[in-house]
């Protein structure tokens, strides 16, 4: 039994990273406006800067810029700002674009920017990755202990990007993202700057993404170019389209409940030369719960809800002033 | 208020406006008609920033604005509609009005601004929507409205902001009598707590009777100006509606009468 | 319509409750018997490894059943399970913890490159041995070895680099080639310690040219290989870009030799350009030295096993050595845990001792009270201080007129220089 728990305590840490990048993700593309297709870019961009401003000095056999060894909050503080500039950069000359054209746009930036991982030896340590990195706290707890830590470090993490997201859409600058959602032209007639509104969205979603990196760093120990392909985009936005985009409960149970779904073929236990058939169901098993979804909860598990003010006590506040 | 001054504006090599001047005075309700293809919708992108002229000036209560960014204009309180009557339809009605509330537009430039809106501008709000006969209709979705209540929408949620000058396109398109005297009334109500009027309209009847002034519109030029009576008296504007035939029959019928 | 979605539905729920049921009937079987000694093989079912992973299931397979057919290891019976580790690294961090904290493996075997250094603090921190058995990656060059629970049965990409070197110096006397490295990872790393390697023991790249992943033609860049007029073009290429550069080189009239390296060492990529175009073709892959009777041992079981024979380069026979000497290891100690296998791994693979071939033989010598050395299918399997192994031999394989892959020669490798 406590195994199961040990394992559930790892898929849980992941589930919460992708949690984490599902909130990203539908206060950019459920909210807001924008349909980005290139959000493992700020993702990956995070953990990297996270590596190298925490990570030792290179080895000789390896070569990577940095390393500077500093305290984690920076590295965390770093993440952060490294998925948002990434986003500004991005931003400048994709966000004129109209919404398909973002889509691709930030598809293609997405790709570049992990061959820009996978090729700048100096800064990235090219395909070789960086490997060996420390997890916060370790050597405070007993090494069979520590998964318990890492979870809880990662669901904090997640608390803050929950609180951190659900401000940001209840407050007016959320409203008009929403409002540019729903309509530009009209959106511009209400003094909502498309350019700006956006570009500060890409921004926060991007340094929200950056941070969800810093947790990937830990919960690997390495951090290679091959962690950020493009399928991570696509699974993000699989888990959001299950939980229920536009909903912020949605986003955070879609990441869950998609490394849940593909993992829990694990536990059907095949002999033989069976495994290698079986595997291939576990990616049909998603694409399964997918279609499933869209066929009887087009809208995700939860469904956007409408946001409702509490009108027979404003009534009442009324007669009473 | 609203000076507009020598605007032209060339699509390919048809001139959608042609060195159009005109001029709305504070409080004020100005009309603009003229045919289809006249430049009415043309000239309002124009004002409202949504499209650049190639020539001319626009100013607003003295400011240049030919150059500036239509959110800006809008935040200006230069305001327009659009044709088919336009709101957020995945958001509530009163959301809607909060996004076009001067409280929403002076804390949307903070990414943290309070998660909870004022009650007074709440309270504002419904007010508001009860006058407009919405008061119901506060938390449901706007895609869930009648065409006629989303259209009273338009006037609500005007009023949440600091609207100086609203430009009407077509309000009375596809409007039923009855609600179109609730329109009229509407106008002249908001005319009254000081918000300056350009409509544009197709029929005539409302335009003469809700306008003060009108400016008539052919193949992107000006051809009349003046008191609605006398402009719709102009035998140069009735021949051209008569004229045009089948283009625009109401307005011709409505012109001969 | 409504009723029968809302069968549809209820049928669906029903499925669903059952699939939940049946994923949780394992785990109670589980609880009850803790007999079974549990080995875990953690590949890359799906993901980029996919085409390769079955190998290494049914080599797992085959040396899980050995031990049962021969006993068991201390008596108990053997169990293989299997997870697949996505050919990612965080799909390692999960593979492994599913099958230590919930099947209660103590071991891990046949992790690729990224994903045995993902787990190399795991392997540490749960006690855990975690043995690649197709990883090269350079990390793994001095990161191994008893204590760190890391190991690795398959030559680094820094020793093939050096095998691919000396080969083309020494056996076919080649000291000039144009090196064609088309853009991905795994290529490019394996050029890298070719490059490193040729040119430190006196060879020459004349042009070195990059083949972006992807384009259907690469009349251009066959145009600069050209200009540098080789003899020899070295690919580091994946499939789909090597047929086609190989293809359209041919239809230009151009007569290279070809030097490739594992990635099209298949009999995929002949058919995919044709045999009289392959023809000459040349690949060396790592081999037991020749007529090593542990290799045939392996081979005519596999074959008997499979109906088909293990094909050099794809990692059965180290996978295989693998699960032996790690049973043997388990014997050795008098106990089935990680930290066992660990301390015992490199004692029982050798040198010195009793050599053996075969988990039987290994067994018997273990009672007798004689120390052993297994002699691996793959090799020697003579793990240094860092938990690698040098690769016997090395076996030059050359595509004949007819299409098939066939070994020129082989080489004894063991003495050529690391890195």
């Amino acid at each position: 039994m406590e195994g199961l728990i040990l394992f559930a305590v790892s898929i849980s840490t992941l589930g919460a990273i992708y949690a984490m990048l599902c909130l990203s993700l539908n206060l950019e593309s459920g909210n807001g406006p924008l349909w980005d297709l290139g959000i493992v870019s700020f993702f990956g961009i995070g953990a990297y800067t996270y590596t190298l401003l925490t990570a030792d000095p290179a080895l000789e056999q390896q070569s990577f810029l940095l390393g500077l060894g500093l305290p984690m909050w920076i590295g965390a503080i770093g993440a952060a700002a490294g998925g948002g500039i990434a986003a500004w950069l991005i931003g400048l000359p994709t966000l004129r674009l109209k919404r398909e054209y973002f889509l691709i746009a930030t598809l293609a930036f997405a790709e570049i920017i992990r061959q820009v991982f996978a090729n700048e030896n100096w800064l990235t340590n090219g395909v070789a990755g960086i490997y060996g990195l420390r997890q916060p706290f370790k050597s405070y707890f007993d090494a069979a202990d520590y998964s318990y830590v890492l979870l809880a470090l990662t669901l904090c993490g997640l608390a803050f990007t929950w609180y951190v997201t659900r401000r940001i859409i209840a407050s007016p600058f959320g409203r008009a993202c929403k409002a540019l959602r729903e309509n530009e032209p009209l959106a511009i007639t209400a003094g909502i700057d498309p350019q700006k509104t956006s570009i500060r969205l890409f921004m926060i979603s991007g340094a929200l993404s950056g941070f969800a990196g810093m947790f990937y760093v830990w919960y690997n120990t390495l951090i290679i170019p091959g962690q950020f392909v493009a399928d991570l985009t696509f699974f993000i936005w699989a888990a959001l389209i299950i939980g229920g985009i536009g909903n912020q409960r949605g986003a955070l149970v879609g990441g869950f409940i998609f490394i849940f779904l593909h993992d829990s073929l694990r536990f059907l236990q095949v002999s033989g030369e069976m495994a290698v058939a079986f595997t291939s169901l576990r990616t049909a098993l998603i694409g399964l719960a997918l279609i499933l979804i869209l066929r009887f909860r087009p809208e995700g598990i939860f469904a956007e809800r409408p946001v409702r003010f509490d009108l027979p006590a404003l009534k009442r506040e009324a007669r009473d002033a | 208020m609203l000076e507009v001054s020598n605007v032209t504006l060339s699509y390919g090599g048809v001139r959608a406006i042609d060195d159009v001047s005109l001029t709305v005075a504070k409080g004020r309700i100005v009309g603009l008609i003229g045919t289809n293809g006249a430049g009415k919708t043309s000239l309002f992108n124009v004002i409202s920033g949504f499209t650049r002229g190639d020539k001319g000036s626009i100013r607003f209560n003295g400011a240049a604005i030919e150059n500036v960014r239509p959110s800006e204009i809008a935040q200006l309180g230069l305001v327009r509609t659009f044709q088919t009557p336009l709101g957020f339809p995945r958001m509530t009605v009163l959301e809607n009005m909060l996004v076009f509330s001067r409280a929403d537009a002076a804390s949307r430039g903070r990414i943290f601004g309070r998660s909870k809106p004022d009650g007074a501008i709440l309270e504002q709000a419904m007010a508001t929507l009860d006058e407009f006969g919405l008061a119901s209709r506060g938390n449901d979705l706007v895609q869930d409205l009648a065409a006629p209540e989303l259209k009273m929408l338009e006037f609500a949620r005007a009023m949440m902001g600091d609207i100086k000058l609203l430009m009407l396109d077509e309000p009375a398109a596809g409007v039923n009598p009855a609600l179109l005297e609730n329109l009229t009334s509407h106008i002249r109500s908001l005319r009254d707590r000081g918000v300056t009027f350009l409509v544009v309209d197709h029929n005539l009847k409302f335009i003469s009777s809700v306008c003060e002034e009108i400016y008539a519109m052919a193949d992107g030029r000006v051809i009349a100006h003046g008191d609605s009576a006398d402009v719709i008296a102009n035998p140069d504007v009735i021949r051209l509606y008569v004229g045009t035939g089948g283009a625009d029959n109401s307005l011709s019928k409505e012109a001969e009468a | 319509m409504t009723a029968i979605l809302k069968t549809n539905r209820r049928r669906c729920l029903a499925l669903i409750g059952a699939v939940g049921l049946a994923l949780a009937a394992p785990s109670v079987a589980l609880a009850q018997d803790g007999e079974p000694v549990k080995m875990g093989l953690l590949v890359g079912l799906s993901g980029d490894m996919g085409p390769w992973a079955p190998a290494l299931n049914n080599a797992a397979i085959l040396a899980v059943e050995e031990i049962n057919a021969d006993g068991g290891i201390l008596g108990r019976p053997v169990t293989l399970i299997a997870e697949d580790n996505n050919s990612t690294v965080d799909g390692a961090m999960r593979g492994a913890t599913k099958l230590v904290s919930v099947d209660g493996v103590s071991v891990i075997i046949g992790p690729e490159s990224d994903p045995i250094v993902a787990l190399r603090g795991y392997a540490k921190d749960n006690k855990i041995p975690v043995i690649s058995t197709s990883g090269g990656t350079e990390a793994l060059d001095d990161a191994g070895g008893t204590g760190t629970y890391i190991y690795r049965t398959n030559a680094s990409d820094s020793f093939l680099g050096v095998v691919h070197a000396k080969m083309l110096l020494d056996e076919i006397k080649q000291d000039e080639v144009v090196l064609v490295v088309e853009n991905l990872e795994g290529t490019k790393s394996g050029a890298e310690t070719f490059k490193r390697a040729y040119e430190r023991l006196g060879g020459t790249i004349t042009k070195e040219i990059t083949l972006a992943p992807g384009q259907t033609s690469y009349l251009s860049e066959l145009a600069d290989v050209a200009s540098a007029e080789p003899e020899m073009v070295f690919l580091a290429v994946g499939q789909t870009a090597g047929v086609n550069f190989v293809k359209q080189a041919y239809q230009r009239g151009y007569e290279w030799d070809y030097w490739v390296t594992a990635e099209l060492q298949s009999p995929d990529f002949v058919n995919a350009v044709g045999a009289e175009v392959a023809a000459g073709a040349m690949n060396p892959v790592s081999s037991q030295v020749e007529g090593a009777k542990s290799w045939e041992r392996f081979s005519d079981a596999y074959e008997a096993r499979f109906g088909e024979k293990p094909e050099p380069g794809f990692y059965q026979a180290e996978t295989y050595d693998a699960f032996i000497a790690v049973a043997l290891a388990m014997e050795a100690a008098g106990e089935t845990t990680g930290e066992a296998v660990d301390a015992n791994l490199i004692k029982v693979s050798g040198p010195g001792g009793k050599s053996v071939i075969s988990f039987a033989d290994g067994v018997a010598a273990l009672k007798a009270g004689e120390e052993i050395d297994y002699e691996g299918a793959s090799g020697k399997l003579d793990f240094d201080e860092h938990g690698n192994v040098t690769i016997p031999a090395t076996r030059l394989l050359k595509v004949s007129e007819d299409g098939e892959w066939e070994t020129v020669t082989i080489v004894d490798s063991s003495a050529f220089p690391a890195n």
